[in-house]
């Protein structure tokens, strides 16, 4: 017998409010600092005091269609602002300034990576935030320090079937805004505030199921164990019989429970019309082009190439969920290591260094040119493998150059052979047993004299070229 | 004692320029007015003679070259009190917003500032500029002063009263449907509203925005088209004012050989008084200029269009009075009860009906037959203008219906009310210039208002032709 889940077919669509990465507000020139001290950033536009009007922030526009271009989206050559009503203490005008029947963008889709799907994106519009109600057991105070503040709207199609794809379509998309400079993101600000609406349906079944939306998922975790919350709940009521109530939830991060917020008899009135205070807004073909021929290398390209270059799936994963990391490595890339050196020694070494150390990569004291310093020392064999990790401990510890820590530690590699042969000969001598059973045919006890010969060289010399000299000295003798 | 008359605008700068006058005297000759007039005619909510004298005199002791004394050094003028002005209250003439204080100067006051004028008060209109007789006002009516039974018209009704009695010099008022220009019919004065997007509407407090432009109330067209060559123009903060700076007007008030007049076969059809009609029309034919006759029959729909369009708007503009921020709050438990007992305490009784009216027209399952069918129409009106205005320069109607009535005559009736905007409706829904100047006859010994309507951003050109009409 199939099991439960796999008799249901889950159906998910978000909805995500992006906070955009400009100086000042949508409408206003105020500028944008949701933690400034209360009502410090406002003007009369944004507290919509009566006469004033909106004038539309021209960079907010501009990474809106970066965005959308980013997204596969068509930038509409006109899209129009509308206004939402509904009565809230934070939103001042009584309405909040957005985009309705004429979107910004529309039509678009991304891939999931490593998932084979792609979810289509059905609009990005633009529009303003609201402002913060700061509630107390006695008073409910508001700040409109976060009022106006530019935000674009990006709805997918209800393409994405699980909490996994839901996870990844998030992370995706958080990546591609990062990369494009378009949005912080980051969720636990509210830069990236994610709402999903989740329905479950029969197998085969034609008709949709009954909506939850999901509000309040402040990480990524949350998302997965909301949209998992909510699904299971549809599924234990379908089975049942129960019927399903279009509900909006909030979830509760700490007892990890969705709460009700609200439950939808009637669709809100929100009285959708032109706002007549601005003109539609008109772009220039040639100008979306500028914008489109400005795009970065997206995340999925620069996979793609990677990839090809040579680098592991699972170096790819770390890098693609970690921008800082990402650009740290392309760095070293661009200044001539290789892939598989930027590989060992970023994502391998120095990440080790760094959990032991309890550092963040903003914390390493290591600069990319020291990084690749320290490479090409390694590339030239002036400095041995095991010398090397030494010495990016130390770089690490110091904040010094490879240059200079590596002579004032003495860590350069013995490349004298002369010197090598009298270590040699010191080990074969002091460990006539082991050299005896190489004799004898053993030779994986070879490994052993090299180490010993190593551990009196403190490290600082080519593990072959040492093994070669044992193995020359020891055939010498025979 | 009698009403001490003032100068106009284009007389008061030259006096002043040639130092035959001095501001400071104008301010004495409006303080007497003031004294004997204001208490029964209501013209201002709150009037500043004292600063306004206080910035005649520096006035009076700056001595400019000859010739370049600014436009409007030492006017004095009035400002309808739904335009804001820094650090003084602005009322709109509603309870709502008690206390409510402008902390910011509208671009018009900026620029009537820059260029010298002095700004004696803050005029009394119907509430939220809504009504056609100033009868609304939280702060009580506003009388005429030609005959203090009758209503001076609306929105307006403060500045048209203020000017008409020698509180000021001029005036500006605002125009949705008709608000300058009846009220200056009513009284007989020169009411100007400008294209839309001509005037900034940064700091005017909205009705409905997308037909609110502010103009001038004055005695001459001279003086309209003065003040109007100062406050038009392009200004960043408002994205719907009309890019291009205000045209040079050349006013010898010659009427132009070969001009052609329209009138709108509609409009006169359904006039009930003959003698408003003759009024109008006569002194065109006395000059020799002959009229029209154009057939738009969509006017016929213009106050239901007009209406529909306002009111929904106002529905939206007006929701941002919630007694949270400013003005006026009535404290209950629950958040709800405070907005609706604050809404229900600061707005009068039209405003409510207003509001009502325009959030069911925009309501889901009504917008499609309502507001939506009012943009469709309010664009195929805008199209038979443009098709009249390539027959026709100018069209020629009355400015209102009837002369001045009495107060309480129609307050109690909105849609009788509604009607008095037939003439002025139609061509603020299309955005074009328009202009009210006092017909040379009187009816019933009241001042008619001869309206002129030219195509959108002709405004240069009606101002010069209603000045050569006003000669006749
Ligand atoms: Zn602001």
């Amino acid at each position: 017998m199939p099991s439960k889940e796999s008799r249901y077919e889950v159906i998910i669509g978000i909805e995500v409010h992006v906070q955009l990465n400009t100086l000042s507000k949508m409408f206003c020139r105020c500028e944008v600092d949701v933690d400034a001290r209360p009502n410090t950033k406002v003007c009369p536009i944004c507290l919509g005091l009566p006469g004033a009007l909106p004038q539309t922030n021209d960079t907010a526009v501009k990474l809106g269609i970066k965005a959308a271009l980013a997204l596969g989206c068509k930038v509409n050559l006109e899209s129009r602002w509308a206004r939402k009503h509904y009565f809230s203490p934070d939103l001042p005008k009584g309405y909040q300034i957005t985009q309705y029947d004429y979107p910004l963008a529309t039509g678009g889709s991304l891939d999931l990576p490593g998932m084979k799907r792609s979810v289509r994106i059905r609009r990005l519009h633009l529009e303003e935030d609201a402002g913060k109600l700061i509630h107390s057991s006695r008073e409910t105070l508001v700040d409109f320090n976060r009022c106006g503040v530019p935000l674009a709207e990006i709805v997918s199609e209800p393409d994405i079937a699980s909490a996994l794809q839901a996870d990844a379509y998030l992370k995706e998309l958080r990546l591609i805004l990062r990369t494009l400079g378009v949005s912080d993101a980051e969720m636990e600000r509210g830069h990236f505030r994610c709402e999903p609406n989740i329905s479950v349906r029969p197998r085969g079944q034609e008709e949709m199921g009954v909506r939850s939306e999901i509000k309040n998922l402040n990480s990524f975790k949350a998302v997965r164990e909301g949209v998992e919350r909510a699904v299971e709940d549809q599924i234990a009521w379908l089975e049942q019989g129960k019927e399903i109530v279009q509900t909006t939830y909030l979830w509760d991060e700490k007892a990890r429970e969705l709460r009700p917020m609200r439950v939808k008899e009637t669709a809100a009135d929100y009285r959708y019309f032109p706002e007549p205070d601005l003109p539609p807004l008109i772009l220039e073909q040639s100008e979306i082009d500028e914008i489109k021929e400005s795009l970065p290398e997206l995340p999925a390209a620069k996979r793609k190439r990677l990839f090809k270059e040579g680098l592991s799936k699972q170096d790819i994963q770390v890098l693609s969920q970690e921008p800082e990391w990402e650009d740290y490595f392309l760095n070293l890339l661009e200044k001539g290591a290789t892939v598989k050196e930027a590989s060992t020694w970023l994502l391998n070494e120095a990440r080790g260094i760094m959990a032991e150390r309890r550092e963040g990569l903003e914390e390493f004291k290591v600069p990319v040119e020291e990084m690749v310093n320290l490479i090409m020392l390694l590339r030239s064999g002036e400095l041995t493998r095991p010398a090397a990790k030494g010495l990016l401990e130390a770089m690490a510890e110091k904040g010094r150059g490879a240059k200079e820590l590596m002579t004032r530690m003495d860590l350069g590699a013995v490349s004298d052979s002369g010197f090598l042969e009298k270590v040699a000969r010191k080990i074969i001598d002091a460990n006539p047993e082991p050299v005896q059973r190489y004799r004898n045919g053993k030779t994986g006890v070879i490994g052993f004299l090299v180490g010993q010969c190593m551990k009196e060289l403190r490290g600082k010399a080519d593990p072959n070229a040492v093994r070669e000299a044992l193995s020359t000295l020891i055939a010498k003798e025979d | 004692m009698s009403m001490k008359e003032l100068p106009t605008i284009a007389q008061l700068w030259f006096d002043l320029d040639t130092g035959a006058a001095k501001a400071a005297d104008v301010i004495a000759l409006i303080r007497e007015n003031v004294a004997l007039y204001e208490k029964d005619i209501n013209a201002y909510i709150n009037l500043y003679l004292d600063e306004a004298e206080e910035l005649a005199r520096s006035q009076d002791s700056t001595r400019y070259p000859a010739g370049k004394t600014p436009d409007l050094a030492g006017i004095p003028i009035a400002i309808k009190d739904n335009i804001c002005v820094k650090g003084k209250p602005c009322t709109c003439a509603s309870n709502i917003l008690k206390g409510f204080v402008a902390p910011y100067d509208a671009t018009v006051i900026e620029r009537l500032n820059a260029r010298g004028a002095i700004l004696v008060g803050k005029t009394n209109l119907d509430e939220f500029a809504m009504g056609a007789s100033t009868e609304t006002s939280a702060f009580g009516p506003v009388r005429n002063p030609l005959d203090p039974e009758r209503v001076p018209g609306g929105s307006s009704g403060g500045s048209a009263a203020a000017v008409r009695y020698g509180g000021a010099v001029a005036a500006l008022g605002s125009d949705t449907g008709g608000s300058v220009r009846q009220p200056a019919a009513f009284s007989g004065l020169v009411g100007f509203r400008p294209s839309y997007g001509r005037v900034s509407r940064w700091g005017l407090v909205a009705f409905a925005s997308s037909l609110d432009q502010i103009g001038p109330i004055t005695r001459t067209v001279e003086d309209a088209a003065l003040i109007y060559s100062v406050i038009a123009g392009p200004d960043p903060r408002d994205s719907t004012t009309y890019p291009q700076e205000p045209e040079e007007m050349d006013l010898t008030g010659e009427l132009k050989r070969g001009v052609k007049v329209g009138i709108i076969k509609e409009f006169f059809a359904e006039l009930a008084d003959e003698r408003i009609s003759e009024a109008v029309q006569t002194p065109f034919k006395e000059a020799g200029i002959d009229l029209i006759e154009v057939s738009m029959p969509e006017v016929r729909y213009s106050i239901s269009g007009y209406y529909l369009l306002a009111f929904s708007e106002v529905s939206s503009n007006l929701a941002r009075y919630d007694g949270i921020r400013y003005g006026l709050r009535v404290s209950k438990l629950g958040l709800r009860e405070t907005y609706s007992a604050s809404r229900a305490q600061g707005f009068g009784e039209e405003i409510k009906r207003r509001i009502l009216m325009g959030t069911f027209g925009l309501s889901a399952g009504y917008i499609d037959a309502y507001y939506n069918t009012a943009l469709r129409y309010r664009a195929a009106l805008a199209k038979a203008y443009e098709k009249a205005f390539s027959q026709v320069d100018f069209l020629l109607s009355p400015t209102a219906p009837t002369v001045a009535y009495k107060l309480g005559e129609k307050i109690h009736d909105p849609l009788e009310m509604y009607l008095g905007d037939i003439y002025t409706a139609s061509n603020a829904l299309a955005a074009l210039p328009c202009i009210s100047i006092p017909a040379p006859r009187k009816v019933d010994g009241l001042p008619v208002g001869i309206q002129l309507t030219a195509s959108r951003y002709q405004d240069a050109k009606l101002l010069e032709f209603a000045h050569a009409v006003e000669r006749i």
